[in-house]
Formats: structure tokens, sequence, C-alpha cells
């Protein structure tokens, strides 16, 4: 039938791939090429998909070489080579090239340690004995953990970025952090561990049929579900931020020395290196050709850098280096059509985490299966968990994310990318004398301290034990305070009232922490940013060192996610007349001024929100800058002037 | 006369030729029992008479029957006849020569059977056969009288649809057979059958085209089947959860059905239905998740509307399972993804409820499971009565008490619906369970928790098998067949295109529609 039977389709181990290879480099690759390619940053990521493509086909390659070996059988040389040749021989020679994992499943029955390698499929029959097998082996676990204790900083700070419940705040939030990220790390777990376990092969070795491992088959079937859920994010995100973007960073600019920017096209691709899962995964694949995976990785590879240049085409390229979470970011500056929902970053995060579960189980389950080699006779469940703590200890000895990424990024230009192609090169017959990497790989995992890392705290609360403030206006504090806030608070809607207004409040206050502090002793409430409606800044009137504070106000505002930064933003001229009219209004002002926002658009007018006032602070563009005025017959929105020079808000002409 | 049981509680004596000692030997299996028949005759013949003894259960046998085919020619129509075979030869006895003459010629019955062992005439006569035992004869004569108590083939009550045939299977396993029979009426559809329960001798049938179905499929439920020893099987349902491969998985990982069309369609496919007796519902193997979602119906309206009530049903499964938990989420730790009117609506209707969001919302989950079960044991007015009352009145006075919100009550009503909208009610129930498990997710861990259970239903379903069919099946097909995996999935594609059986059928014959 269509199961037991250990096998893969080339759908499901093109899906593999591309899961793993997507997941793992979109998360990180627009920002790390940001920031390390600045203005290059097209012809950076042209290079690097150049070598990611060379990459591929020399792990493609390579993995036609050792199965050419293994089949012919010359890889017999040296002390464990010999072993491993003959087991290969033994179990799988005859038909490695075909099937090796298959083949070597015809033994699995007669102890769990011949199991464990079977399961390692290629990589069994590659490491599978005698003391330099088992080295490389050791190597590659070390490798295979290293990205697995970094793909679990990587949900971490993908966690914090989702705004999920009980992430702690402050310094010391190493651990706790952890623990939320744990049930991921378990369902992962439980995801690597599906299908059949070493134990039973025994049992099942007298049946009339021969025992057969099932994991890569559920491995198979898993990414294959999951396989679009992972996309969705960035289809959404092509389809409605296509009009956000600036689409001159896709020209290939070259503004740095050309060395550099080879070096940095290269470091980039630790982030692509799950293709060589490739290894492991092809002897397990049924019939097909494995050019369409290679075809499919390219294509992943290039639709990475494609949308990396997408994004930064949106948020801007200074911006961009400087995000560490930029694909997170980006969705709070696409807003979408018909105000079906307010804001959709929360739950596009929710499919980002199903990347990060991917990555996770996928280097869980390798993980587990070179352990198999090394420790063949224990139960594939406790491997597996010995993985995972060993990962985790890891995490915790590693720096925060930004360091952690540095680190990562080191250890894969020295050591990950040539090891991922010299070790199974090694396995086959290269001199003893690169045993002596070992040590130094040994030196590299000791290295490390422990760090913070800042996630929001947001815990359960009902609906209605916060305050929605649809209007935020700005002013220039009083009482050494840096701002003094204005809010309009919506008023709850009861059912068969016709509308709601706002209740007005004002506080003076350094920050948004302390108005949220402020309001709550005051109101009993929590307050709400995430549903404004409209931001009004008051006129800078003094000069420049007020209008830096309106620059600063921006920066603070960027760094508040709650507050979208799809919203609009008007200057105010008269505080009080506005506040005035906000207490006596009988209508829900807020809705009033986003409809009047949405006229002057209709109109033509450029109305600018907080994403566009940030760009321009961040990359030095110009945007106009308009007010709310109020006229005889009522509000109205006009345009000021343009704003011209980076990093404060100042008019043209001034 | 002590009875020998051996260990599968098969009485292991054998028929005597001394008519007095199975007598003996039948009055002690069968003392005590106020319903069993039996009667000793005299049969009077050329050359001698001799012991005739009949024996039968009242209530399972047809009597007019027994006295029109057995009683009335043997002791009437054939009286003082001469013993000779029909060839023309005698038996080597006198009593041979009667019970050869009655077994080929005297009587007027066609489904008569001869036994050695007493055993399985007592097992015959359970069933509601006659045993029919002549003195100095050391076999036994079976004859088929079976009249079992059964009502009538009537219209689905749990798969009902707008088209289509409108008869279901019941309780008896002929009647079953029967209904498949009749809707293919092919040499080549086969029914293996075999009894089940060591008290309760549940006769089960596998019925499969034979040309279609994969004999290592047919082997594995074969072998299935004879894995376990049970007392007593009383419906299909005990069956299914003795057939499944993991017990503690909430999905059911084999069909049942009550609809004829649907069962046969099944056999069509390659796949393979299993009728137990006793049970108005068969069991279709393997399966898979998409078959949930197919209703009869879907195949006899025109594709768009099959595709798009597939789509619908689709829908309501993710309603089902999520839309609780997700509303927990959103309101509690996530309300900016809510549009601000909307917002502000909900936290108006929630603001004199006393209980937090997640209780509330348990609340009224809870009373609709309770409402739900309440009508299922209540006959039919008073069921609907107590969906009145508890809908409409007892949901009403919640709101007014300030006990739930409007919005809380649309909530659980829309999860409500949705999970009627699933075609297979097992499968229904499996989603309304699920839908605990989300809510307490969404209600720790927000949108992150909802993840998590998604990601671990996925894992859980890409894990599951049904008789060596991936449970996911198209969506982990692995591509073995495109255009055959998923022309009967979301997508109803119209019949003339859905040119090939399902991957159940046997490789090389998976033909079924060609225009002429």
């Amino acid at each position: 039938m269509f199961s037991y039977n250990g096998k893969i389709s080339e759908k499901q181990l093109r899906r593999m791939l591309v899961a793993s290879t997507f997941a793992g480099s979109i998360f990180v690759l627009p920002y790390l090429s940001a920031r390390l390619f600045g203005e290059s940053v097209c012809t950076g990521l042209i290079v690097f998909f150049v070598l990611a493509v060379i990459y591929t086909g020399c792990i493609y390659g390579l993995e036609a070489v050792c199965r050419k070996r293994l089949q012919t059988g010359k890889s017999v040389e040296g002390d464990g080579r010999a072993e491993a040749g003959e087991n290969a021989g033994g179990d799988g020679r005859a038909k490695a090239g075909k099937n090796a994992a298959q083949d070597g499943r015809t033994k699995a029955g007669e102890n769990t340690a011949e199991g464990n390698k079977v399961e390692a499929g290629f990589e069994g029959l590659l490491y599978g004995s005698g003391l330099w097998g088992k080295s490389l082996a050791v190597i590659q676990t070390v490798r295979v953990v290293l990205r697995l204790a970094f793909y679990i900083i990587l949900s971490i700070k993908i966690l914090g970025e989702a705004q999920v419940p009980f992430m702690q705040k402050g310094n010391s939030d190493r651990i706790s952090n952890l623990f939320v990220a744990l049930p991921l790390l378990l369902v992962a777990l439980y995801g690597a561990a599906q299908g059949r376990k070493d134990l039973d092969w025994k049992k099942k070795a007298n049946e009339k049929e021969p025992a057969k491992g099932t994991a890569v088959e559920k491995q198979g079937r898993l990414h294959e579900m999951i396989f679009w859920v992972l996309f969705v994010p960035f289809i959404i995100m092509l389809l409605f931020g296509l009009k956000e973007a600036d689409y001159s960073v896709f020209v290939p600019r070259l503004q740095m020395p050309v060395g550099t920017l080879l070096l940095y096209s290269y470091a980039l691709l630790t982030f692509i290196l799950p293709v060589d899962n490739y290894l492991y995964l092809r002897p397990a694949m049924k019939k097909g050709k494995s050019g369409l995976s290679f075809g499919a990785v390219a294509l992943t590879v290039l639709l990475a850098a494609v949308l990396s240049l997408f994004m930064l085409g949106i948020y801007g390229i200074h911006g961009g280096g400087s995000e560490e979470m930029l694909t997170i970011a980006i969705m709070r500056y696409i807003r979408l059509p018909l105000g079906v929902l307010e804001r959709f970053d929360v739950l596009m995060v929710w499919f980002f985490m199903t990347g990060c579960f991917l990555l996770i189980c996928s280097a869980l389950y390798r993980a587990g299966n070179l352990l198999g080699i090394l420790f063949g006779r224990v139960r594939r469940l406790w491997l597996l968990t010995g993985a995972l703590i060993i990962a985790v200890v890891t995490v915790f000895l590693l720096p925060e994310y930004n360091q952690s990424l540095t680190l990562f990024l080191c250890w894969g230009v020295f050591f990950d990318i040539p090891l991922s192609l010299l070790v199974p090169l090694l396995s086959l017959g290269i001199p003893k004398k690169y045993l002596k990497l070992l040590p130094v790989l040994a030196l590299c995992l000791l290295t490390g301290c422990g760090a913070e890392d800042k996630n929001s705290v947001n815990d359960m609360k009902n609906v209605e034990q916060r305050g929605y403030a649809t209007i935020l206006l700005v002013s220039p504090g009083e009482n050494g305070k840096r701002y003094h806030f204005d809010l309009g608070i919506a008023e709850e809607k009861r059912a068969g009232e016709d509308s709601q207004t706002e209740e007005v409040c004002g506080f003076d206050c350094g920050s948004f922490e302390e108005l949220s502090e402020k309001f709550q002793s005051v109101k009993g409430k929590d307050l709400s940013l995430a549903h404004l409606k409209v931001i009004l800044i008051e006129d800078a009137k003094d000069g420049s060192a007020e209008r830096e504070e309106q620059g600063q106000l921006l920066y603070d505002m960027d760094d508040n996610e709650e507050i979208a930064k799809t919203c609009p933003v008007l200057q105010l001229e008269d505080r009080k007349e506005f506040l005035d009219y906000l207490e006596e209004a009988k209508e829900p002002a807020g809705t009033y001024l986003s409809d009047l926002v949405e006229a002057g658009q209709r109109q033509g007018k450029d109305i600018p929100w907080l994403k566009d006032y940030l760009k321009a602070v961040r990359e030095g563009d110009s945007i106009f800058i308009y007010a709310l005025e109020q006229t005889e017959e009522g509000w109205t929105i006009k345009c000021r002037d343009e704003m011209q020079e980076s990093g404060t808000l100042q008019k043209a002409g001034e | 006369m002590e009875i020998k049981y051996n260990e599968n509680n098969e009485i292991t004596l054998p028929v005597y030729e001394n008519l007095e000692q199975n007598i003996e030997a039948l009055e002690s299996i069968f003392a005590e029992w106020g319903d069993i028949v039996k009667k000793k005759f005299v049969l009077e013949r050329k050359g001698g008479s001799i012991g005739l003894y009949i024996i039968y259960v009242d209530g399972l046998t047809d009597n007019e029957m027994v006295e029109r085919t057995i009683t009335r020619p043997l002791l009437y129509e054939w009286r003082d006849r001469d013993c000779t075979r029909p060839d023309g030869t005698r038996a080597s006895g006198f009593a041979d020569a009667v019970f050869e003459q009655i077994f080929h010629n005297q009587t007027e019955a066609v489904d008569l059977t001869k036994q050695t062992e007493l055993g399985q005439v007592v097992a015959a006569v359970l069933k509601g056969d006659t045993g029919i035992f002549v003195d100095g004869a050391a076999e036994a004569m079976v004859l088929s009288t079976k009249k079992l108590p059964t009502r009538a083939v009537s219209t689905p009550q749990k798969e009902a649809g707008l088209k289509g045939p409108r008869d279901s299977f019941n309780e008896n396993f002929r009647v079953n057979t029967g209904l498949l029979r009749r809707r293919i009426k092919d040499p080549k559809m086969k029914l293996k059958q075999d009894s089940l329960g060591q008290r309760s001798q549940t006769i089960y049938g596998l019925m499969y085209m034979e040309d279609l179905v994969y004999p290592s499929l047919l082997e594995k439920i074969e072998k299935k089947l004879k894995s376990f020893e049970i007392d007593g099987i009383f419906d299909s349902g005990m069956l299914v959860h003795l057939l499944e491969e993991k017990w503690y998985s909430p999905f059911p990982q084999v069909q049942t059905t009550e609809r004829p069309d649907k069962a046969a369609s099944a056999i069509m496919e390659g796949r393979v239905v299993l009728v137990v007796d006793n049970s108005p519902e068969v069991i279709i193997l393997p399966t898979t998740f998409n078959t949930f979602f197919q209703a009869a119906d879907d195949y006899y309206n025109r594709f768009a509307v099959g595709t798009f009530a597939r789509c619908l049903r689709y829908l309501a499964a993710y309603i089902t399972v999520l839309l609780p938990g997700l509303y927990i989420a959103v309101t509690c730790y996530y309300p900016q993804v809510l549009p601000t009117d909307f917002l502000l609506a909900i936290a108006g209707a929630r603001n004199d409820i006393t209980f937090p969001i997640v209780v509330e919302v348990l609340l009224m989950e809870l009373l609709f499971e309770l409402l739900r079960e309440a009508g299922i044991r209540l006959p039919g007015q008073m069921g609907n009565t107590i969906g009145v009352v508890g809908g409409l009145i007892v949901g009403q006075a919640a709101v007014e008490a300030s006990l739930v919100s409007t919005i809380v009550v649309i909530v659980v009503a829309l999860t409500a619906i949705a999970s009627f909208a699933i075609p297979n009610e097992e499968f229904s129930s499996t989603f309304r369970l699920l839908k605990f498990f989300m809510i307490f997710l969404g209600a720790v861990w927000g949108l992150y928790g909802i993840m998590l259970g998604v990601l671990i239903l996925q894992i859980h379903l890409s894990s599951l098998e049904s008789f060596g069919i991936p449970y996911m099946m198209p969506m982990v097909s692995g591509s073995i067949d495109d255009e055959i995996e998923f022309q009967d999935f979301v997508m109803r594609k119209p019949i003339f295109t859905m040119r090939n059986r399902p991957l159940y059928a046997r490789r090389g014959n998976r033909i079924r529609f060609r225009k002429q």
C-alpha cells in the first residue's frame, strides 16, 4: 500500500528541503542583508543567490558521489571506514544507489543500534562504524545541535515579537522565556518522534514483511501538510504590500569593496544550510528526479532574496538594518483592505511560528538520527529528548539574539559551511588530519555566556478591562516631562446605542510606558493604543529643539508595538480648540477624523501614515505634512508643507 | 449429561447415532430455555418406523416454513415410501437410507446442510435455523429457517440528504447485504462471512470487489478481525474501536455509514465494507480525513453545488474547532486585531458580565452540550422542546441575567451550527471535543496556544493511518498521482472528469469512466 515503506516521494523531499530553507532564511535575511550590504543590498543578494545555487549544487553532487562510492564499495579505506564499507556492503551496498536506507532495514530488527543507523539513512551508512565514522558523526551532531539552539533563540525572539502571554520583561528573562517556548519545543519533539520506534523493529522482524522505520515518512507527510501555511503570510504581504514598496532597492548598486561583498554573501549561506538535509533525505526518496528539488531550492533562495528586497523597499534599507525582526515588523506596515481586521501582524506571527516549528522539528529529527548512530541502543525518543536538552542548555549559554546571530554567522563562515561539505567527503577517505577540527569544535561549543532578551508583557485581560484610545494628541510636556498626551478614549457601545463618544483625559509623561502606568492608576484599566484612528502632533513653534523632541516621539512610537504604523499622523495648531471640540462632540470623533482622512485620500491627498514619518526620519526621505484645521464648517485636513531633513521634522524652507 | 466446551466456548460433542443421546444433550444445553421448540416425531416408512427430532428457537425461526417444508412432507406426504436413494441405490442401513432420502428429496427446502458436530447444529439453531436429527444417523441436518425480528428498511436518520435514495441499513445482516447486492450486480463483488464474539456469535461479512481491492488490504483486515477474542459484538460501533490502530486518537480511523449507496460507492472504489449483524451501520475500510467530508448527495448534485457544500463543510470544521478558542485569544490577548467598532460593541456587551470570558464561553458551550445530549435522549417532540427551551429561553434569560454576553451566545450558536454541518456525526463529535482543547490553549497562551494546538493536531493527523492508507490523503500523498488524488477533495470535479478510481483501487484497474 502507501505507507510503512520507509520512503518519501519526490514531492515530500522537495517540500522538506524548501520549507526548511525558506523558514531558515526569511527571518534573518532581510535584516542581515540590509545590515551587511547597506546600499549594495541588491548586488549582495544577487551574489548570495549565485553562491547558494553553487552550494546547493555541491551538496547534490556530493550526495551523488557518496552514493556512487557506497555502491561500488570504494570507500573501504582506513580503520573505521573499512567497517563502514562492510556495513554498507552487507546491508545496503548492493542497492545503495537506489535505496540504501531500505536495504539497511532488512537487518534492522537485529538490534536497535542497527535500526538507529538505518533511520539515519545515508548518514548511518557513512558514519555508521569505527572511530573515524563516529568522530564524523559527532561533528555532524554538534553542527545540527548548534543549529537547533539557534532556531530556539530565533523562536523565542519571534514569540517576543508576537506579544505572547507570560513573556517576561526585564533583564533576567532567559529562563522564563524558555519556559514560554517550552510548549513549542515539546510539540516539535512530538513531531520529530513520530514514526515507528526502534524497539518495535525487533518485534516486527519476525513478521512476514521486513521491519521498516516509518519516521521519515511521517516527517515527509508533516512537511507536506504544513508547507503552505508557511507561505501564507508572505502571499498576503505580497498582495497587500505591493503599493507600499519603494522599488528603487531592486536596482543593483556597488558601494562596498567586492571582497567584502563576496565574504558577506558567503556568510549568508549559513542560513540556507538546511539544504544539506538532502544528504539523508535523498536515499529515502522513492523515485523521481532530484533535479526538481534542486530547482525548487534555488527558487526558494531567490524568493527569499526577492522578498527581502521587497521588505527593504517598504521599510527602508537603513531602518531595515536596525530592525532585528524586520520580517515581523513589516507586517505592521501593511493594512488589510475593507477594514476586516484592524491589525493583522499578530495573526501573521502565528504563521511565522509554524516556520519556527518546522525548523526545530527537522533539526531535532536529524539530531536524533545522528545521536542514534552514536548511541545506537538507546531508544529514539530518549535520543531526541537528549538532543533537545543539549540545545536548550546551549541556548542558555548563548548571549542575546543579536549577538547569537553574529556568533552563528561566524560559526557558519568558519565551520558550518565548510564542514557541511567536508564531513561527507571525509567519510569517504580524506586523510585523518581533519580530526584536528574536533578540538576546535569543542572549543567553539564552550564559548558563550548568559544574556538577556527583552520582550513585551501581555498577560490575559478581558476585553472590557482595557481603555481603547482612538485619538492620541501629543504636545510638549510640562513639569519637566517630555510629552503631554491627550487621549480620546472610546466609550463602550451598548446594545441599542447609536454611537459611542470619546472621553478625554490628559497626562504629562516621559514615555509611553509611563503613560500606560498613569492611565492604569487613574482609570483602573489598561491602556490600549492599538485602535488609534489618528495621531495628532501639536505644531512645533519654537525652532529645532521641539522638532527634535518630535523626532524622538516618532522613535518612541516606533518602539511601541501596540501603535499601528498604518495610523494617519496629522499636525495640529491649536490644541485647546481641538480638546474643546472633543469634549463637546456628540459623535465619535475618532471615527469622524478617520473618515476625514479617508475622504482626503480619495481626493488625492497623500496623507502620511506613521510608517511614512518613520521612514522619512530613518531614510531622510521627504513627505508632505498635513494638518488638522478648524474652519467655519468644521474640521478639515490641509497640506502644510514638505518635510525634508532626516532625523527631525523640519518644514521645507526652514 | 455433561456438556463439554472448548476454550472458544464451542460445544465439542459429536452428533450421536443414538437419537436419545442427542436429545439428552440438547435438553441439557437448552435447559431452562422457555422459547425453545423441540419435538420428537416417528416417521412411518416402508420397512419400519424411525425417530425424528426437530429443534428450533421460537421467535428466530419461521414456524410456518418448518411446518411447510419439514413436518408436513416428512410426516404426511412421504409416509410409507420406499427408502431408496435418488440414484436408485439403497443406503447401508435403514436409518442412513431415511436420512439420505430426507436430505435429498423429501424436504422442500434448498438451504439444507449436514453437520456432524453437535456444536455446529446448536450454533445454527441459535441463529434461527432448525436442527433435524434422525435416529441411527451420526449426522444432523440444518435447515435455514431464519426469520429474525427486524424493522423495515427506513430512511437514514443521521445522513439524510435532499437528493438520492432514501433507504438505509437496518439491524438485519441479510437485508444489509441485500441492499448492497441490489446496487452492484457484479459476480466479482464477494462476501466473506464469519462470526465474531464467543458468546454473541455475531455474523459479519466483508464485501469487496475482487478485482479492485488490494489483496494486502483484505489480508490486513482479516488479520485484524482475527486478532482478538471478545464475549460479544452488539454493534459495528464496538468493532470500530477494535479495528482502529491508534485507540487514543480522537479521530475515527474507520468510517461508518447507514446509507447503502455510500457503502456501494466505497466498494466500487476498491474499499472494503464490513457488514455486522444487528447493526444499522456498516463499516468502510480504509478511510481518510477527506472521506468524512463527503456526503452522498455531493455526487447527485451539480458539481458546483457539491463543491460549494464541501467548502462549507471544511469551513464548518475549522469554525467548530477554532472559533471559541480564537474568540478568547483575540478578546483577551489581542484586541488590536478587531475593528474598533466591533471591539467596543463586545466590550459594551460584556460590561455587566461577572465572569471572565473563558468561564463565560465554557458555560455556554457546556450548556449547549447538555442541551444536545438531553435532546438525543428524549423522544422526538420533547427533544425539539428542549431545543427551543434551551436555545431561546435559557439563552435569552442568561443574557438578561448578565451571565453571558450576546456575542458569546452568537459564537456558541455559530459553533454549534457549524458542528452539525459536518456530515458524519462521529467526526463532528471529535471536532466538538477538540473545541474544548482549543479553548483551554487559547485561554492560557492566546494565539500562541491555538497555534500549538493546530500544530499538535497536524502532527497527529499526519501520523495517522487507516489500514495502510495515510489518513490525510490526498494532502500527504506525496503526489502519487495528482489527477486521481485531488479529483474528489475539497473540489468535487464533474463526474465525467473523474475518470479514475481513487487510490484505494488496485493499480492497473483504476479506470471507471470512459467515453464511448
